[in-house]
């Protein structure tokens, strides 16, 4: 079988419609409920924070070419606390596929199938991600470069098309409550740019590994103004009040844009942008976890580990959160708190360290 | 009253002893063959020529003229239209030959000008002292003998069966252990006509025909250089249809040319009559809805794909030539779009994609918006699809359905139905499907707009593309009326999904929209200029320079001053 190769273009788009995809669902949400109309200003410092954890992750999967993160695991931790690390980082990244499954599937019952069962979509999503989970990473790579464009043509339309709703004043005052819920606000910005992690599984099958940092740092660079697109955006037009009780604020910011008489409605785009993004990033997760699932347990094909992860995709989608606000205060808290940061953010810096400190692996 | 008497009779049953007990019953004399034979007493060998076991095909000449005529004569038993034609030539008619072909499918006037006359009249009488000795009879015949242009040597009794079976003339010659093959091919083939199927305002009209070597000409008119090339072999264990691939070196990737032939050469097929079997056999993703290898029969267009670094794949028989790799934009490309000019060929290919979304996707998103999200209808047109749909018993989805299936009824209808009925049936169809269900109350006048513009919009392609879109639409409409819009949504982006994993030959198919490849989209959804089109798209072949750079064109520099007296 021939390796699986990917360009950096499309680990570019792939990277970047992960961190994407969030910011079209519940992470602005986040921001304004901490930082209010500060919010522009906790996206600077969850930019110097994801740049942070993408030097981490690429430093420390660069001193291991052609090894994926579980298997440096194995390496610098030894057999047996290291297979204990990997098995709680693929856990880690089932649980977001878990959530982002919950979270795309209820806001779509919520804004556009009310009278729809929730567990309709969720199967549906959860075929469809599986169906291109088993597919190979290659054609991931492709279709994400091909929606990625799209996606943030959207988002750009929809702000210059909703410039005549907006009201600067909303963004007034600066540093209203002082730094300190800029910063907290800025917390979950960085749990979802840390998602940068990604990277430490997609670089064995990038056709060369030159350059990765830039291409992780564009991703988020890019990421970054979109979010500051939507900061901005959404701030002017809803108010920091009315934006941050919203689960999904451009939803309801794309509801607000009434142009010439006959372009309203506009929420039909974003429904779109949210499931072409929403899958992708999920069927990218549900790769990366069987993946990691057959390294760890030594078997040559990671796709027929696929299916079954699908099947409890559906099953803990479900279990996890009973509601959507538990999977709200879920992710504004315990995501963005200790647990994800330390996951995501802390933990990067501190394998770096044990691996350069017991000197282990390549120096780059 | 009227008694049919067969010229010979098939045995039932293909078993020797069967035709043994048949052979002395005297209809067998009545054949042609037999009548002019005059050593017909004589028992034919017994070699079956059934599909089920060919003796013959390890057979091969033997140098006694009689006894290869028998053998070829056993491998031709109850073959009418086999003639074998007898005859002596040379001074003292002493040399033995034997001509034979195929009635009517190779041209008599052809056999008796070339061959017949030169053989029997003009070297009956060769300049004094020049006697034709039976030895040399062969070489005599070959260099000098007949006037025909092609002429082959065999020795193996199936090349002789294959080249007499695709028209060609076999001389047999006492004491030769080879036999010449005259092409004398003159069957009645169709006339190049218009293609009926993919029309375009300007352009060369010539379309492809059924006979194989005429389309290779066609194609060889076009591009008149060595570097086309045209491989051919016979495919087919009952049927031994020529095939022939077509392409031109120095442009085709040499990858694809091996993979097709050896995907060809996988092929075990009884009969081979139409590409489409082939096609079957051939593509990478067997289980897809989607064609992975296209086929036209507009020679200006396979042309075109042969010099971007396609292999055409001619099958006898059919006009319809198939070309590999395949992109999906092929579909939405005319050979009118590069013929007129760029502005509006960019435009009308957005026009057709637009279409195509429109095709797919018309059907399905009425019945999401009327059925799951009334809010997305302006409220006058929400208010008037609802007064229309008042007195509607079915549910939209119903509805739909029903006239999408009456659709395709009248088009599967109208491509089957004799010529003559067509536009009756048609009006009658229009008529009654329209405007006497709106009437009735059976279907919405909505309903009725949105098919017909949905059907219309599927029209605006190559058709043989239309049909897997038209097919597509069904899942879609059944989608979208149990999901409403995020159905529709879920169920296209799927849809793209499998295009982007579907390759052809080798080249992903969605190519190159994924993987993206920005040059490449000068002819994609805009038809770039000609003098800036100036690479070939890069996945499918490695010769990239398709012109030189810098020709665009503008006005001389020191123009004519014609104005001034």
């Amino acid at each position: 079988m021939k390796a699986e190769v990917i360009d950096q273009r499309q680990v570019l788009a792939l990277l970047a419609i992960t961190f994407v995809s969030e910011g079209l669902l519940f992470a602005p949400s986040v921001t304004f409920l901490f930082a209010r109309q500060d919010a522009w200003m906790s996206n600077i410092i969850a930019l110097v924070g994801g740049l942070f954890s993408a030097w981490c992750w690429v430093s420390l999967s660069s001193r291991f070419p052609g090894k994926t993160l579980f298997q440096v695991f194995l390496i610098i931790f030894g057999r047996y606390f290291g297979l204990i690390m990997a098995a709680y980082y693929i856990w880690g990244w089932f649980n977001f596929a878990c959530d982002t499954l919950r979270e795309i599937t209820g806001l779509l019952v919520a804004g556009f199938m009310p009278r729809t069962p929730i567990v309709a979509f969720i199967i549906i999503f959860a075929l469809l991600s599986t169906y291109i989970a088993y597919n190979k990473l290659e054609n991931l790579g492709r279709v994400s470069l091909m929606f990625f464009p799209v996606i943030l043509g959207v988002i750009v339309i929809l702000f210059i098309l909703s410039t005549g709703e907006m009201n600067l004043a909303n963004l007034t005052p600066v540093f209203e409550n002082g730094f300190i819920p800029v910063f907290k606000g800025s917390l979950t910005l960085m749990f979802w740019f840390s998602q940068v992690i990604g990277i430490s599984v997609l670089l064995p099958f990038l056709d060369k590994s030159r350059g990765v940092l830039w291409t992780c740092s564009k991703s988020i660079i890019i990421s970054f103004f979109i979010f500051e697109l939507i900061a901005f955006g959404i701030i002017a037009i809803l108010g920091p009040s009315l934006s941050s009780r919203t689960l999904a604020p451009i939803l309801y910011g794309a509801r607000m844009i009434h142009l010439a008489g006959f372009l309203e409605r506009t929420e039909i785009l974003i429904m779109v942008v949210w499931i072409a993004s929403s899958t992708i990033k999920i069927a990218l997760y549900q790769w990366i976890v069987s993946l990691g699932a057959a390294q760890l347990i030594g078997m040559k094909d990671y796709r027929s580990l696929v299916i079954p992860f699908g099947i409890l995709l559906i099953c803990f989608s479900f279990l996890l959160h009973p509601d959507m606000t538990h999977l709200y205060n879920f992710m504004g808290y315990v995501w963005s708190g200790p647990y994800g940061l330390g996951y995501l953010f802390i933990g990067p810096f501190i394998f770096l360290l044990w691996a350069m400190i017991t000197g282990k692996g390549a120096k780059s | 009253m009227f008694k049919i008497r067969w010229k010979s009779r098939t045995p039932k049953k293909y078993s020797p002893k069967n035709t043994a007990r048949q052979n002395p019953g005297g209809l067998s004399n009545l054949g042609r063959n037999s009548a002019q034979n005059p050593g017909a007493q004589e028992p034919l060998p017994e070699i079956s020529s059934s599909v089920m076991q060919p003796d013959w095909l390890n057979l091969s000449l033997t140098g006694s003229l009689q006894k290869d005529l028998l053998n070829l004569k056993a491998i031709f038993k109850n073959c009418d239209d086999v003639i074998f034609h007898e005859f002596n030539m040379g001074q003292n008619r002493e040399i033995r030959l034997a001509l034979i072909y195929v009635d009517a499918l190779s041209s008599s006037e052809r056999l008796s000008r070339e061959i017949l006359i030169p053989l029997k009249t003009k070297f009956g009488e060769p300049a004094a002292g020049n006697r034709i000795s039976p030895e040399q009879t062969f070489e005599y015949i070959k260099n000098c003998g007949a006037a025909v242009a092609e002429t082959e040597e065999a020795a193996r009794a199936q090349t002789i069966v294959d080249h007499l079976l695709s028209g060609e003339a076999v001389l047999l010659m006492e004491g030769s252990s080879k036999a010449l093959i005259f092409d004398t091919r003159g069957y009645k083939t169709r006339d190049i006509t218009d293609s009926l199927w993919d029309r375009s305002v300007r352009g060369s009209r010539e379309s492809f025909v059924e006979n194989l070597f005429t389309n290779t000409s066609l194609l060889r008119r076009k591009i008149k250089n060595p570097a086309l090339k045209v491989e051919t072999s016979k495919i087919g264990r009952v049927n031994r249809t020529d095939l022939a691939i077509a392409y031109v070196e120095g442009i085709v990737d040499p990858d694809t040319v091996d993979e097709v032939k050896k995907r060809l050469s996988r092929i075990d097929i009884d009969g081979a009559l139409e590409g489409g079997q082939l096609e079957e056999f051939i593509e990478d993703s067997p289980y897809s809805p989607f064609p992975t290898v296209f086929h036209s029969d507009r020679v200006d267009k396979v042309a075109a794909k042969l010099m971007e670094g396609r292999v055409a794949i001619i099958l006898d028989g059919t006009p319809s030539i198939l070309t590999v790799p395949a992109l999906f934009i092929e579909y939405f490309q005319n050979p009118e779009d590069y013929y007129q000019r760029y502005m509006f060929s960019s435009a009308v290919r957005i026009l057709r994609l637009f279409a195509f979304f429109l095709s797919i996707s018309g059907s399905a998103l009425y019945i999401a918006l009327s059925t799951y999200h009334l809010e997305l209808i302006p409220t006058a047109l929400l208010l008037s699809f609802t007064a229309q749909r008042e007195a509607v018993p079915f549910p939209l989805f119903v509805e739909v359905f029903l006239m999408e299936v009456s659709f395709e009824i009248l088009r599967e209808a109208g491509l089957r139905m004799p010529q003559p009925l067509g536009q009756a049936l048609s009006i009658v169809g229009a008529v009654v499907l329209g405007e006497a269900g709106v009437r009735a109350g059976i279907v919405s006048a909505a309903t009725v707009i949105i098919v017909a513009i949905t059907a219309i919009a599927s029209f605006s392609f190559l058709y043989s593309s239309t049909i897997i879109f038209r097919l597509i639409r069904f899942p879609l409409i059944i989608g979208s009326a149990i999901l409403g819009l995020p159905g529709l949504v879920i169920l296209i982006f799927f849809m793209t999904f499998h295009l982007v994993s579907l390759r052809s030959f080798g080249v992903p198919y969605l190519y190159p929209a994924a993987p993206l490849s920005v040059y490449a989209q000068q002819d994609t959804i805009m038809r770039a200029p000609w003098w800036a089109m100036r690479k070939r798209p890069c996945l499918l072949t490695g010769n990239l320079q398709r012109e030189a750079s810098g020709q665009r064109p503008q006005p001389p520099s020191s123009p004519p001053n014609r104005g001034e007296l």
